[in-house]
């Protein structure tokens, strides 16, 4: 029971990979930067009575409005007289502490209080979320005018109110958070196992909830020297302290002595800032893998053996059957792989296979075997960052990969088509199952009268009993089997010569998976399409096969006609798939299983 | 839907309550500091005495309140106790000021950061660091410092647009937009800095689902891929973020409205705090919680619809 | 000699005030000015911007300082101060006190009429003093000693006066004698609706409250002459870099700037008028010693006074735009004395000795600060004093209970602020046992005698008397005053001014366009 390819809960993965977050971070040019800037204003706050070179509170009139370059005095005197550079040093301390003050309040409010709604409900959440609604419906600034107002211009009390009006921010993220994992399986599993629920919250929701918590702080510490300096701005400030935002304040009063004061000011809260939405960013991008630069997580699942991009291949197995018809695919030593830097991810090495028209052809292996990326390296459709590497895909002769990006599009709905293994995430949530059926159809020039009138043909076809019905609902308001059958009637609306099926039954209930298979047997029959059908199932390979393609970490190990494979397997690991399979005719249940913990993913 | 729409009245109402109750008891002071910046550093105890009876300060604080909540009730928001001027007057002649520039603010950043968060998206590569490198920028400059480099070069030195002042646009439509547009700039960058990350965060999501490689599969082409698909599913996150801005760009105009001297609700509750003048400060605080309540229905119906998940409850 | 009206009459200190504290009274002007376009103002238009929002029209709770600029368009005043602040002719022709100064009597025009049609005569007078008197305004002290209005005729008034009241004549020039119609004053509406006999007509329905308050010329003014604008626009700013920026482009012709700004106007091309009327320093309000007992040696007020660098605060934070001084009173009062300017030096050392003779080794004093135009001032303050051995502590509180915490009397010595007036005014605000700024209610048996013998004086016997008080004040350091400010006004090359004496802004009779 090898093959379980449970979604990746993003947040234990990312929490196991904590090492590499950072790593990630350090990768991150912009990230470090903000991170060394950081560290570098934290050093500058701790010894700023080393650094400064006068006492920032003392007053000198001949330093009033100095302009910078004044001997001794390098960035010159402020209104008062008082030197700047010591002021802006000193300025760090307690900007930073101030800073971290209304960041501290918003974590210590609103992390436990969303822990709290998220995990237990009911009457705390409804009222908690009320508070925090009504608190983010009024601008903040006006409420802290109003405190101001009453309590006085102190920097702290300003700055923790701020914390507090802040807090429904990380209280509707911890929230939805918690809610979230609190439907995991591993926390089910956690507490059928007895687990304490402070115990769960301490170990693992709030392990989850760490990284959003502490990327949303970066985020709301900067907003906080924001405002902090706008409130200066109006006049608001606590005239006997020495932050940023009453050195800018200070600095706009005399303005037009003195234009130069407002600059250091300035540029010290905008660098840490910018540094505090930096390493925030860099850290969401390492969480959510979104940047593009860095690999997302889901590719990593397939095997990836790092292996210098230069490798080269070595002789494999060929899937080509020899029986009649023409070459509808052919790919020939393909390797696909996910570059960073100075490595690549190969997870697919030297593959090649070949389908005939009418021909149906398994590709079989667990999961991370590689089988999915080539199916999608045929379609061209590669998760960001995948590249083919090396070899060739001939689709009715002509090599695809060299094709311009819009000319291979073309092939796509018309020539290839495609059934993806989750119906229902396959299929657009915002959109009508008919006008999902019948745009495709339009981009292949067919008017939409006509392409509504072929899309119930196909929904019948495919064997939905009220057409209309399912044409006009959104795909939440279907089953999944439902779904599939709409997602195979899209598939083959283009009369396609090439069908790449991608675990097509495996979402669904055993029941419906038969009658699946049933239609797409027919289908394929009817219509003489060659099929590849990716699949970990060899009952399924048995039952609609012609031949077979076994793939282990990125390579075919054997390749046999159905009957051979099943008869007289020749390599090891074809025996061990066969084997498990027998144990265990019913592979691939339906539901997740909860044993598909985490740890699986993490491993 | 009806029921959606009382439950959201009822919320709107209890905010409302609960905001000008918690104003009222913060902002509340003694009738002699307020009398005394009314009469001046001249006026003696008696004085201040005598105006406190006038204006009703020397009734007890609870009596004022729910004085104050019946009239609120019937539309009367009693009168400011610096100028004759009343509430509802005051609040009538301000609130277009602040919505011009919010509402037009929000727009352009939507509009903007729409733009600048799918191509970041999108394009990926050097447009994206371009994009971030930028956006990063923005939240980090002081909407304060943009609004005076705004004034300095373009009213000041290029004289293209006014440095002070609001023209309402039953005046001239052309006065209010050049009125306006500096101002909505001003708010509007820090607003499109943090929009266009989550545009370009929710894009990015949404371009990595399977629909939308199924979609791709069969051969939709990409600029329906996009701008239909692709931005729809968007479009849910970042009308949250838009509602959110939307009560940001709010707290934004008071910087703002000092510095363009334009006389809308910031300028208005900035004032009307600092001298406790307690009926301005209410009717700012409620006319802003009903704005924000109306946008934030007006948000949901909107998410609604590009969300067919969403059923309004 | 104390009496009910000596509580009264920091009118002009608050007037100026405002603008020199920008923050201790008054409403601040919501801001905008309106125009968007950045068309220079017309030459038939004189464009105001003001730090501060107009309050009410309502006679009974006009104020002087910058609010002027919204009511003396509309309404005539029975005296015009002039320039020097002497009362000149207006509405009233004549006047005279009688022999023991308690009547004052008014000839009065017989040509004027109210915009609302009605006659102006001695029954207005009399209705718009009462009006006043009723009500709870800012300047009902200038008529309270008022009695009783007699009128003779349609053309003569007597005021009858419970006691003496040295600067009556100047009130009328002021907000006592503002006239308006009296249908208007019982009318209710008086507050939103202006109806005077004023040289300009407030257009209410053009006018935008909070934003543009707008003037057309009155056709029908007897003085017509000394109003050359056809309209008369009044925008409140109350942001000085916004105002700057309004005076620069032209969206206004005239504005009350500051002495930070005034070399950025002037290098735009904007002629800076200065006038002084306030003085900024200490009320060294425990001089009796109640809580600190070191501050009633008047060797220790000396020293403290010698603590300050007047000269170089002036040049660092004034930009000039002041004059160092020892005395509280306005060059034009009665009671200064040019030479009492220089009293205190800047000189440590004598402080030092000073508090050595009265045998005090240092000690603490409390005072309050707060945000505001004097933010760069407060440490300088503090850094001095630490250097004769005193140290201050600030209580920090909120801008706008700036007056009512210095008044509270919970500090031995206040920074502030305050605009000087007449001498007679001044002394009842600042000095007199009972006077608001006296807030310890300190007292002097020999002050007290020469306070009185000022008040009973007339002529250049007054005079002296005021300056006796000037000088004891001075020499028995009841305050520490720094320096007098300046009132910066900048006028665009299209508008001239004569700036107003004791007042923070210009009186509109003083605009003028430009001679090309």
């Amino acid at each position: 029971m090898t093959d379980l390819t449970p979604p990746v809960p993003t947040a234990p993965a990312l929490g196991a990979g904590r090492t590499s977050i950072i790593r990630m971070i350090v990768r991150d040019p912009l990230a470090l930067t903000g991170l060394i800037v950081l560290l570098l204003m934290v050093l500058v706050a701790v010894f700023a009575d080393l650094l400064a070179p006068w006492d920032p509170l003392k007053p000198e009139l001949a330093l009033v409005n100095a302009p910078p370059g004044t001997p001794d005095h390098p960035l010159g005197g402020d209104g008062a007289g008082r030197d700047i550079l010591s002021r802006l040093i000193f300025g760090s301390r307690l900007t930073l502490l101030s800073a971290a003050l209304a960041v501290g309040v918003s974590v210590v409010i609103g992390v436990p209080s969303g822990l709290i709604a998220g995990y237990t409900g009911r009457k705390f959440d409804a009222v908690a979320s009320w508070v925090s609604d009504v608190v983010l419906s009024v601008p903040n600034k006006v409420v802290l005018l109003a405190v101001i107002a009453a309590f006085g211009p102190s920097v702290l009390i300003t700055m923790t109110a701020f914390g507090v009006l802040l807090a429904p921010n990380l209280y509707r993220l911890v929230r939805s958070q918690t809610i979230a994992v609190k439907n995991e399986l591993y926390i089910a599993a956690a507490r059928v196992s007895g687990l304490s629920d402070t115990r769960i919250i301490a170990r693992h929701v709030l392990y989850v909830v760490r990284a959003p918590v502490i990327i949303q702080s970066a985020n709301l510490a900067g907003i906080a020297i924001i405002v902090q300096s706008g409130l200066e701005f109006l006049g608001l400030g606590d005239p006997g302290q020495a932050t940023w935002g009453s050195m800018i304040g200070n600095a706009f009063a005399v303005l037009y002595l003195a234009p130069t004061a407002m600059i250091w000011p300035g540029v010290a809260i905008g660098v840490t800032v910018a540094a505090l939405v930096l390493v925030g960013n860099g850290l969401r991008d390492a969480v959510q893998g979104t940047s593009g630069r860095a690999p997302r997580r889901r590719h990593r699942r397939a095997a990836a053996v790092a292996v210098p991009a230069s490798e080269t291949a070595s002789a494999a197995p060929v899937a080509v059957s020899d029986g009649p018809g023409e070459l509808v695919l052919e790919v020939r030593s393909l390797r696909v792989g996910y570059p960073h830097g100075e490595t690549t991810s190969v997870v697919v090495d030297d593959v090649s296979l070949a389908i005939r028209r009418g021909e149906v052809l398994g590709l079989v292996g667990e999961s991370g075997s590689g089988k999915t990326q080539t199916a999608f390296a045929i379609l061209g459709l590669l998760p960001r960052g995948g590249e083919v590497l090396a070899g060739s895909i001939l689709v009715n002769g002509t090599d695809v990969v060299r094709l311009a990006e819009r000319e291979r599009r073309r092939l796509l709905g018309r020539a290839i088509s495609y059934i993806p293994q989750e119906p229902m995430s396959n299929l657009d949530p915002a959109f009508r199952i008919g006008q999902q059926l019948v745009e495709p159809m339009m981009t292949r020039g067919l008017r939409r009268a006509a392409a509504t009138k072929r899309a119930f043909e196909l929904l019948a076809e495919v064997g939905i009993v009220d057409p209309k019905r399912t044409f006009d609902a959104y795909p939440h308001q279907i089953s999944g089997g439902m779904a599939q059958r709409v997602l195979i009637a899209n598939a083959i609306s283009g009369d396609p010569e090439l069908l790449i099926a991608d675990e097509p039954t495996t979402a669904l209930d055993v029941t419906v998976q038969a009658e699946v298979l049933a239609l797409l047997r027919r289908l394929q029959q009817q219509r003489r399409m060659a099929v590849l059908l990716v699949t970990h199932n060899l009952g399924v390979v048995a039952d609609l096969c012609d031949s077979v393609a076994v793939m282990q970490n990125g390579r075919i190990v054997e390749v046999a006609p159905v009957t051979e494979l099943f008869g007289n397997p020749r390599h090891d690991y074809t025996r061990k798939l066969l084997g498990s399979t027998l144990d265990d005719t019913d592979a691939r249940p339906a539901y997740r299983e909860p044993d598909a913990a985490p740890q699986e993913a993490r491993a | 839907m009806i029921a959606f729409a009382l439950r959201r009245l009822l919320f709107g109402l209890s905010l409302i309550l609960f905001a000008t109750t918690a104003t009222f008891f913060l902002v509340y002071r003694d009738a002699s500091l307020v009398t005394r910046n009314i009469l001046g550093e001249g006026a003696t105890q008696a004085d201040l005495d005598a105006r406190a009876a006038a204006m009703g300060l020397d009734r007890p604080i609870l009596v004022q309140f729910l004085d104050w909540l019946g009239g609120a009730v019937t539309g009367d928001f009693g009168q400011s106790y610096f100028s004759t001027e009343s509430v509802a007057s005051i609040l009538v002649s301000r609130v277009p000021v602040t919505l011009s520039i919010v509402a037009v603010g929000v727009l352009v950043s939507a509009l903007v950061s729409a733009v600048l968060g799918i191509l970041a998206a999108v394009r990926g590569g050097v447009i994206d660091r371009i994009v971030q490198v930028l956006s990063v920028i923005g939240m980090a400059l002081p909407n304060f410092w943009v609004a005076l480099m705004l004034v300095v070069v373009f009213a000041v030195t290029w004289r293209l647009l006014p440095a002070t002042g609001y023209v309402s646009p039953a005046q001239s439509v052309s006065g209010w937009l050049a009125s306006i547009t500096l101002p909505v700039i001003a708010l509007a960058v820090a607003s499109i800095a943090a929009a266009t990350q989550q545009v370009r965060g929710a894009m990015i999501d949404v371009l990595d689902t399977d629909y939308i490689r199924t979609l791709r599969a069969s051969g939709v082409r990409e600029r329906s891929i996009l701008f239909r698909h692709a931005l729809k599913n968007a479009a849910s996150p970042a009308l949250t973020v838009l509602s959110l801005q939307f009560i940001g760009l709010f707290g934004g105009a008071i910087v703002i409205e000092k510095v363009f001297a334009l006389p809308g609700l910031g300028t208005t509750a900035v004032n009307a705090t600092l001298q406790g003048d307690v009926p301005v400060l209410l009717g700012v605080v409620a006319v802003t919680v009903v704005i924000v309540v109306a946008v934030n229905l007006l948000i949901d119906l909107a998410n609604g619809w590009v969300n067919p998940k969403v059923t309004l409850r | 000699m104390t009496t009910k009206f000596a509580q009264r009459g920091a009118v002009l200190a608050i007037a100026a005030a405002v603008a020199l504290a920008g923050c201790s009274t008054g409403t601040p002007a919501p801001e905008d000015t309106g125009a968007a376009d950045t068309e220079v103002v017309s030459a038939g238009t004189l464009t105001i911007g003001a730090r501060v929002d107009n309050n009410s029209f309502d006679p009974a709770n006009l104020e002087i300082g910058n609010r002027v600029q919204y009511w003396q368009p509309v309404y005539d005043t029975l005296i015009r101060l002039d320039a020097e602040g002497q009362p000149q002719p207006n509405l009233a022709t004549e006047w005279s006190y009688n022999d023991d100064g308690t009547v004052l009597t008014l000839q009065l025009r017989d040509d004027v009429t109210f915009s609302d049609g009605e006659a102006f005569d001695g029954e207005s007078v009399k209705a718009n003093i009462e009006h006043i008197k009723a009500g709870t305004g800012q300047n009902r002290f200038m008529v309270e000693a008022i009695e009783e209005v007699v009128v003779s005729s349609p053309t003569e008034v007597e005021l009858r006066l419970s006691e003496p009241v040295p600067p009556l004549v100047s009130y009328l020039g002021w907000v006592a004698g503002v006239q308006a119609s009296p249908a208007a004053l019982e009318s209710g509406t008086i507050g939103d609706a202006p109806v005077g006999s004023g040289p300009y007509l407030y257009d209410a329905a053009g006018s935008v409250r909070g934003t543009e308050y707008i003037y057309t010329k009155n056709p029908d003014y007897w003085n017509a002459d000394d109003f050359p604008y056809e309209e008369v626009i009044v925008r409140p700013i109350n942001d000085v870099t916004a105002l700057v920026n309004a005076l620069k482009t032209g969206q206004v012709d005239a504005a009350l700037l500051t002495p930070q700004v005034a070399g950025e106007v002037e290098a735009a091309g904007i002629t800076v008028n200065t006038l002084s009327v306030a003085w900024v320093g200490w009320l060294l309000a425990d001089r009796n010693g109640t809580v600190v007992p070191e501050l009633a040696d008047v060797r220790v007020r000396q020293a403290i006074n010698h603590a300050f660098d007047r000269e170089a605060m002036v040049t660092a934070i004034m930009s000039g735009y002041g004059e160092p001084t020892s005395q509280v009173f306005n060059t034009a009062s009665q009671a200064y004395d040019a030479e009492l300017d220089e009293y205190y030096t800047y000189d440590p050392e004598r402080a030092k000795e000073l508090m050595e003779e009265a045998g005090v080794d240092g000690f603490t004093i409390t005072a309050p600060e707060w945000s505001g135009p004097w933010t760069n001032l407060f440490p300088i303050l503090k850094d001095q004093l630490a250097e004769i051995g005193i140290t201050l502590e600030y209580v920090t509180i909120p801008p706008d209970q700036a007056v009512a915490q210095a008044l509270s009397g919970d500090y031995p010595t206040v920074f502030f602020p305050l605009a000087s007036a007449s001498a007679w005014q001044d002394i009842q605000t600042w000095v007199a046992p009972d006077a608001p700024w006296n807030m310890l209610g300190a007292t002097d048996a020999e002050l007290d005698q020469l306070i009185e013998e000022a008040q009973y004086a007339q002529g250049d016997e007054q005079e002296e008397a005021f300056q006796e008080v000037g000088t004891w004040l001075v020499e028995n350091a009841w305050f520490a005053p720094l320096f007098r400010q300046d009132q910066v006004f900048g006028t665009n090359a299209e508008t001239t001014v004569t700036m107003q004496a004791q007042n923070a802004v210009p009186s509109l009779w003083q605009f003028r366009p430009a001679a090309d």
